[in-house]
């Protein structure tokens, strides 16, 4: 009966604000407004973090814990839903170097390929993230900061603990490192 | 191609991924994990409780060590002080050893004092541990409407799966005021009945009472358990400073009280008390006492269910029309009357700072000692304010913010009976109640509907 009720009211959107404060004044049903509201979307961002959904799904369940915990620091100056994101990236992060996935960085060189557009376009989603994930952990991480989540080198920076310089140079030879895979995979594709 | 258009294409590819997620799946794997932690902070409440318990025990052992010692020595002195006053009486000077016969029991009355250790001037000296029983009936009038609306929602969602199906079969039986409409209308207006439910706590608490200048400290668990079967869990804290002498019973004390109240999912309450009290003993029996009590109340409910009533919804619709004869506005006025299925969430903050004074009357004899408080609380200052949110179906409202002055009045009442089973362990039992003298908008209608609380409660209290 719960269930159905909650699916008769999930649509009754309140404030952002409010939500927060009954979360923490520790209403569960408010909880699970918050998580239904907000994690479809945190859920991609883990995604990208993820080589498969059930350890993505245990990313979010960690960023939760962690975001329930802690919202009596959030402080209310940015989007919540970013604030969000960014301790799930965080725990997608921290799950990550765990794994210790070695790759090593000089296999099939730093030359810049050019590449055709069309080929990108056409590949699969699933492909590309094959190979972005075969970069190594560091660049490859930071190239998603990057260009998928749109921060900026600064922010990388402080989210790492790093320099906007080390950000700014691991972007560009996570890019060169990109080309020269997807052009090393067309050729042998082609032969 | 250069870099930004590759970095785009990845953008894109990686934003317009929807990759399934089973929401209710991971809540229901991430929900027990939350509520774990929650056991885990009570089973730190309950070995703060213990340790506290053990170091009482530890204090009131040395002190009894201690004070057995200090006995023994007055008791001896006052023997040699006693022993001097009758031979004096006897005229006799000598220090040998002397018969002392009295040969009449006025005699021995009168100078019984002579015989005894005198006791504590303070009789409130004492460490208690207290375990408290209440039994709250909650008084209130309450529409009994939630099961039945329950019941019209639940013959709807059967129906459909659609929520715009569902929403527009409700609009449906709505505007037709078909047959069914006005049987769930008289459903609904039979329903409205007193009820009165009780809410059973457990309280364990320490006391501490040290005179001349006392101190009083409590730490307490409470485990509430309403009638509705949601458990409700309290606890507080309750800790005070109060001097004392002879004249005045308590010279002034300062208390506070918080506490936590979570019933399952719905409701919210956050409450702190801070005050100070003056007793005074008029004569054996009357007293009287005066002070100053400053509360506040944070009450915030999120309804969990969704229920069905009565409403009037005006519409106004405005029309302005261009015609050779000019402007003409036309004016309509829509009235719907309908079931209004809503969630209902409220917060409200209250304020108040009160001026507490009355008399008390104390009958006591032998074992059995009763006492009765009746007193007024005029409000010196008071913020009431809070935000009332409904959201429902087919109609939505808008929040709606209040701001409510409303002093109020408050009759204080409290009325106790104790029987000392034997020294230091005894039964105690008392009422206490604030009777609102006015019934004007109170903000606590929004949460507890028209309800006067009256407490009750036994308590077994064992002296040490």
């Amino acid at each position: 009966m719960k269930a159905a009720l909650w699916q008769l009211l999930k649509n009754r959107r309140m404030d952002i604000q409010q939500l927060i404060n009954q979360v923490r004044k520790g209403m569960p049903l408010a909880q699970k407004e918050m998580f239904m509201r907000f994690s479809p979307e945190l859920y991609k961002v883990a995604c990208r973090y993820c080589s498969d959904g059930h350890t993505a799904n245990d990313i979010i369940q960690e960023s939760w814990i962690k975001i329930f915990n802690n919202l009596s620091t959030y402080k209310e100056e940015g989007k919540f839903e970013s604030w969000c994101k960014v301790i799930v990236i965080r725990t997608a992060l921290s799950h990550r170097r765990k794994l210790k996935i070695h790759v090593d960085i000089n296999e099939f060189g730093f030359d810049d390929y050019s590449l055709d557009p069309q080929v990108l376009m056409d590949m699969k989603l699933d492909d590309l993230m094959k190979v972005i994930d075969s970069i190594p952990r560091d660049y490859g991480d930071i190239f998603k900061l990057f260009v998928i989540e749109g921060y900026s080198h600064k922010e990388i920076a402080e989210l790492l603990d790093i320099s906007p310089s080390t950000s700014r140079c691991k972007v560009s030879l996570a890019r060169k490192k990109l080309r020269s895979i997807l052009s090393h995979n067309i050729k042998s594709m082609t032969i | 191609m250069n870099y930004d258009e590759t970095d785009d294409i990845i953008a894109k590819k990686y934003w317009n991924a929807e990759p399934h997620f089973d929401a209710e799946g991971v809540w229901s794997a991430l929900e027990p994990r939350l509520r774990k932690k929650k056991r885990r902070s009570l089973l730190w409440l309950f070995m703060g409780i213990s340790f506290m318990v053990f170091m009482a025990f530890l204090l009131i052992w040395t002190k009894n060590v201690e004070a057995g010692g200090d006995v023994a020595a007055n008791k001896m002195a006052k023997d040699q002080s006693k022993q001097e006053k009758v031979l004096a009486q006897l005229g006799n000077n000598s220090n040998e050893p002397q018969e002392v016969i009295f040969t009449q029991e006025e005699e021995y009355l009168k100078d019984k004092s002579l015989y005894s250790i005198e006791e504590h001037p303070n009789p409130k000296k004492s460490t208690s541990l207290i375990m408290n029983v209440n039994l709250s009936p909650d008084l209130s009038l309450k529409s009994k409407i939630d099961d039945e609306a329950l019941e019209v929602v639940q013959s709807i969602s059967k129906s459909t799966d659609n929520d715009s199906e569902m929403e527009s079969e409700l609009s449906t039986i709505l505007s037709k005021g078909d047959n069914f409409d006005r049987q769930l209308k008289e459903v609904l207006e039979s329903q409205e009945t007193l009820s009165i439910e009780y809410i059973q706590s457990l309280t364990t608490s320490l006391e501490f009472v040290r005179s001349p200048l006392l101190m009083d400290g409590v730490i307490s668990f409470r485990e509430m358990y309403p009638s509705n079967k949601k458990n409700r869990y309290t606890f507080g804290i309750f800790g005070g400073y109060f001097l004392h002498s002879r004249s005045l019973e308590h010279a002034g004390g300062v208390n506070f009280d918080t506490y936590n109240s979570r019933t399952a999912e719905e409701e919210a309450l956050d409450a702190f008390d801070l005050g100070i009290r003056i007793n005074y003993d008029l004569s054996d029996h009357w007293g009287m006492f005066g002070g100053l009590r400053y509360s506040t109340a944070f009450v915030g409910r999120m309804a969990d269910y969704v229920y069905l009533e009565t409403i009037t919804i005006p519409e106004y619709t405005v029309r302005i029309i261009q015609t050779d004869e000019g402007v003409v506005e036309e004016k309509e006025t829509l009235m719907y009357d309908g079931y209004y299925q809503h969630r209902s969430n409220n917060y409200l903050q209250s304020k108040r700072l009160g001026f507490l004074g009355g008399v008390e009357y104390r009958l006591g004899e032998g074992r059995l000692s009763s006492i009765l408080n009746l007193g007024l609380e005029v409000p010196l200052w008071t913020d009431h304010s809070g935000i009332i949110t409904h959201e429902g179906r087919p109609y939505n409202l808008a929040s709606e913010s209040i701001d409510i002055h409303n002093p109020q009045v408050l009759v204080y009442t409290a009325f106790g009976v104790r029987y000392e089973l034997v020294d230091g362990v005894g039964l105690q039992g008392s009422i206490t109640g604030f009777l609102p003298l006015q019934n004007e908008y109170n903000p606590s209608y929004q949460i507890n509907k028209k309800s006067t609380l009256l407490g009750a409660n036994l308590e077994i209290q064992i002296g040490l």
